[in-house]
């Protein structure tokens, strides 16, 4: 099988380039696959695994582009990396893998930052979420609204998926989650990440966090939005005392520089953190390689299963995780979860059980390398690409098919002059307002068989009392009449009074 | 018998398949039966049309006409083959190439489309599920079964037949040309006799007889033999009555026609019927079933350098040239091509 594989490359700052550039062997040794780019430039060694292809949506090799079998698009939530991406995947359809499911940054930073397009971004809202969705829509485009809010209530999941011939995703509950909504076929398949050799990745046995020895360092890294809870984790270690036995090494890109240095200098950790920017791989491996704990929160979620976390079991290194989304279906003895509205107290009580327990941390660690080794293998998730690919090809038929359905219908229409019966897609467009409809009622019934089982409890409850009490009034008044009977007259027990 | 015959039409072309369909019709009146062409427009493009007129042949209604059964249909082109009907034979020119030997060719149309992937599968798909609906399954060549076998792994039989008015071709004394009689399209390879023309040593003459099938085409070839500095060696003939391209061959040295991959060739069967040699390509299809190299005609590689050499050989060899058209037409009559034979064959099978 021949793929066309849409998806940033390195040196792009993208957590997606960084994926295919790992698992291309792997691709390799499934498919032969053709890797496409809108960027100027790109890591010249890809040449050495792969094809690369340079193009621009407005002129689209088409003859080059249908020599594969099909093509594969990656989506992400950064739009200087995917409008592209996205735009081909609406003219040819293929398979998309979806690496978040929340998409809204994304939708949002095409429509508004880049393309300017408020009717566009407007009538998108309005397709999924009706008239809600859109007047929020029109809210956010003023101001309004913040981002986060427009995410929470609108992922816009079905949009990304939209004209997919088949969806590959990385969370389970992704999966669940689009089979309700597509009937393309959808696949989960675990975030691949290539284990590097044991020997080079383990905790040194002489780390500081085996022996005790101070200090105890923490590492954060990656591409850090606010999501990231770094505020939260400046708090948490300027809160404790023993805040001098740590230190944090931030690497990676600042949403904002200008919030997190004034933080730390306003929290006085200006010893405790070091901030040093994206960093090559070998100096971000090597700082991984001496830390004692990864801090990897992530609220909220945009639905992303993290490559992060799998390079820091990669280095056996334990980690903090935000309870929520791909992170809390993880094990819990691989990671040390934070609850999302218990963060500073999570984070300060887990930093104080590293240092009185740094064993348990280390083997917490060791636990998630055998995860990666055993679940994320590259070659597995080739395997999987390969296979939904087939099926993509074999739905692509279907969608033939139904396209001239859709047109015949249309004809059909205007002979009748009949309203149409609604169409499949109008039918999909609807669903999401359904299912909304249908979470709110299993909420409504879920409440309703809790209050059932309280009533239920309750009502024993009262059973039991009564009987209780029954039984006391009758033995009292069984005594009473015991005192007044007659002396020889036995009683209703048998007793006589004597 | 009452026979439909079915095909389709491009409005404005008239080839190779309009004759076809049209000598099939007479043969069958020939032998006494009863014979009409149904032909459906047919648009290609954009490929979505495509899906439209496959179905739309799929709806038609064939079986009888004013009451009276049709008792046998004969499928010709695609996506006219996909009528059904109870006793249906096909008697494929061929498939729709650019879905399968043309997918990946300069010279395909369908694989620049974004959509291109997905019609080519539809197409392939209902090739596969409605032409063994056919009671039985002739072509035009051995090229087309070779083709219908490779891409759909379905078994058929070639079934040859004569040109238009076989019995009214003749021989003349030469004159000085080369004849080109074919449609002025891409696929009959126009450009590559002007880039050979550009190489011969000899002062070889061509004359190209036929229409194009654009306008824009035609323009495109008369620039490039100006460009090449052969275009007073050149004769653009156009159209040509029936009369006048029987007359063209035979006052022609040779007949040049190298397509690529042709279906048949009906210019190979002309040619031999004129008694004269052809030039062809090793590539080219259809007419490498009737030239015999070295003995009625002449097999270049498909460069304008091998073209050039053979253009050379028939210019200064008039006798040989004559000895192997003379040796094309006994080799033709030996081959038992008839419209008999075609009509014995497609309606013989229940």
């Amino acid at each position: 099988m021949r793929l066309n594989w849409f998806s940033p490359l390195p040196p792009a700052r993208s957590g997606i380039a960084d994926y295919t550039a790992r698992i291309l062997p792997a691709l390799q040794r499934q498919a032969e696959i053709i890797l496409w780019t809108d960027q100027d430039d790109w890591d010249p060694t890809l040449e050495y695994m792969a094809d690369v292809q340079r193009y621009h949506v407005d002129r689209l090799p088409w003859a080059t582009l249908n020599r594969a079998d099909l093509s594969v698009y990656h989506l992400g939530n950064n739009p200087r990396f995917h409008t592209a991406i996205w735009q081909v995947s609406r003219l040819q359809p293929g398979v998309v893998v979806l690496h978040d499911l929340c998409l809204h940054h994304f939708f949002a930073g095409v429509y508004r930052d880049q393309w300017n397009e408020r009717a566009g971004y407007l009538a998108q809202l309005g397709r999924y979420y009706r008239e809600v969705g859109q007047g929020d829509a029109g809210a956010y485009w003023s101001g309004r609204l913040p981002i986060d809010y427009m995410a929470e209530h609108y992922p816009l999941t079905s949009l990304a998926a939209e004209h997919a011939l088949g969806l590959l995703v990385h969370t389970q509950e992704g999966q669940d989650l689009l089979q309700r909504e597509v009937r393309s076929p959808v696949v989960y398949a675990p975030l691949p990440y290539p284990a590097s050799p044991p020997p080079d990745r383990q905790q040194s046995t002489t780390s500081g966090a085996a022996t005790g020895e101070q200090p105890c360092r923490l590492v954060v890294f990656g591409y850090l939005d606010t999501n990231r809870r770094l505020d939260v984790l400046l708090q948490a270690i300027a809160g404790l005392p023993e805040r001098d036995q740590f230190r944090l090494g931030i690497y990676g890109e600042l949403w904002n520089d200008n919030t997190i240095l004034p933080q730390v200098q306003a929290l006085g950790l200006q010893h405790v953190v070091s901030v040093h920017g994206f960093v090559p791989e070998a100096e971000l491996d090597a700082a991984l390689a001496r830390a004692h704990l990864a801090v990897n929160l992530r609220f909220p979620t945009m639905g992303e299963a993290s490559l992060s976390q799998l390079r820091i079991w990669d280095h056996a290194l334990p980690a903090l995780v935000t309870r929520v989304g791909w992170y809390a279906s993880l094990p819990e003895d691989t990671v040390a979860f934070v609850r999302p509205d218990h963060e500073l107290m999570d984070i300060q009580a887990h930093l104080r059980a590293l240092l009185a327990d740094p064993q348990r941390f280390r083997q917490m660690g060791q636990r998630g390398r055998r995860l990666l080794e055993q679940h994320h293998a590259p070659e597995s998730y080739a395997e999987a690409v390969v296979a939904l690919a087939a099926a993509a090809q074999r739905f692509r038929l279907q969608v033939t098919a139904h396209m001239l359905a859709m047109r015949v219908g249309t004809e059909l229409q205007a002979w009748t002059a009949l309203p149409a019966p609604p169409m499949v897609s109008q039918r999909r467009e609807q669903r999401p307002a359904l299912d909304q409809q249908r979470g709110d009622l299993s909420q409504h019934a879920a409440a309703l068989q809790g209050i059932r089982q309280a009533v239920a409890v309750h009502i024993e409850r009262l059973r039991l009392q009564r009987a209780t009490a029954l039984q006391g009034i009758r033995r009292a008044v069984e005594e009473h009449i015991e005192r007044l009977a007659p002396p020889g007259i036995v009683g209703q027990h048998g007793s006589a009074r004597d | 018998m009452r026979v439909v015959i079915a095909t389709v039409q491009v409005p404005f072309v008239h080839g190779g398949a309009e004759i076809l369909a049209e000598g099939l019709r007479q043969a069958l009146w020939a032998e006494g039966h009863t014979a009409e062409i149904v032909a459906i427009p047919f648009k290609w493009y954009p490929p979505e049309r495509i899906m439209d007129h496959m179905l739309a042949c799929r709806l038609l209604d064939l079986t009888e006409s004013t009451g009276v059964p049709v008792d046998r249909v004969i499928g010709l082109k695609f996506p006219a083959y996909f009528v059904s009907h109870p006793n249906k034979v096909l008697w494929l020119l061929h498939q729709h190439r650019t879905a399968y030997d043309l997918w990946d060719h300069p010279l395909g149309d369908l694989q620049h489309y974004s959509n291109g992937p997905q019609v080519r599968d539809a197409i392939r798909q209902a090739d596969q599920r409605f032409l063994p609906e056919a009671k039985a399954i002739f072509t035009i060549s051995a090229n087309v079964s070779q083709r219908l076998k490779k891409y759909c792994d379905i078994d058929s039989i070639p079934l040859y037949h004569p040109p238009q008015h076989a019995e009214q071709f003749y021989c003349a004394d030469s004159e000085e040309y080369v004849l080109f009689p074919s449609r002025i399209t891409p696929l009959k390879r126009q450009n590559l006799v002007l880039e050979a023309l550009a190489r011969t040593r000899q002062p070889v003459r061509v004359h190209f007889m036929g229409v194009a099938d654009t306008p824009l085409y035609a323009e495109e070839l008369r620039t490039l033999a100006r460009k090449l500095n052969v275009h007073d060696r050149v004769e653009w003939l156009g159209h040509a009555t029936e009369e006048e391209k029987r007359r063209h061959y035979a006052q022609s040295l040779g007949i040049v026609f190298p397509p690529a991959d042709e279906d048949y060739g009906y210019v190979t069967l002309e040619a031999m019927l004129a008694s004269k040699p052809v030039i062809t390509c090793t590539d080219s299809g259809g007419p490498l079933e009737f030239v015999r190299a070295g003995e009625t005609g002449w097999l270049a590689e498909p460069t304008p350098e091998a073209l050039a050499g053979a253009m050379d050989r028939v210019w200064e060899d008039h006798e040989r040239a004559k000895r192997w058209g003379e040796a094309g037409y006994a080799l033709y009559h030996s081959l038992g091509i008839s419209w008999h034979a075609v009509v014995q064959r497609l309606l013989s099978c229940a």
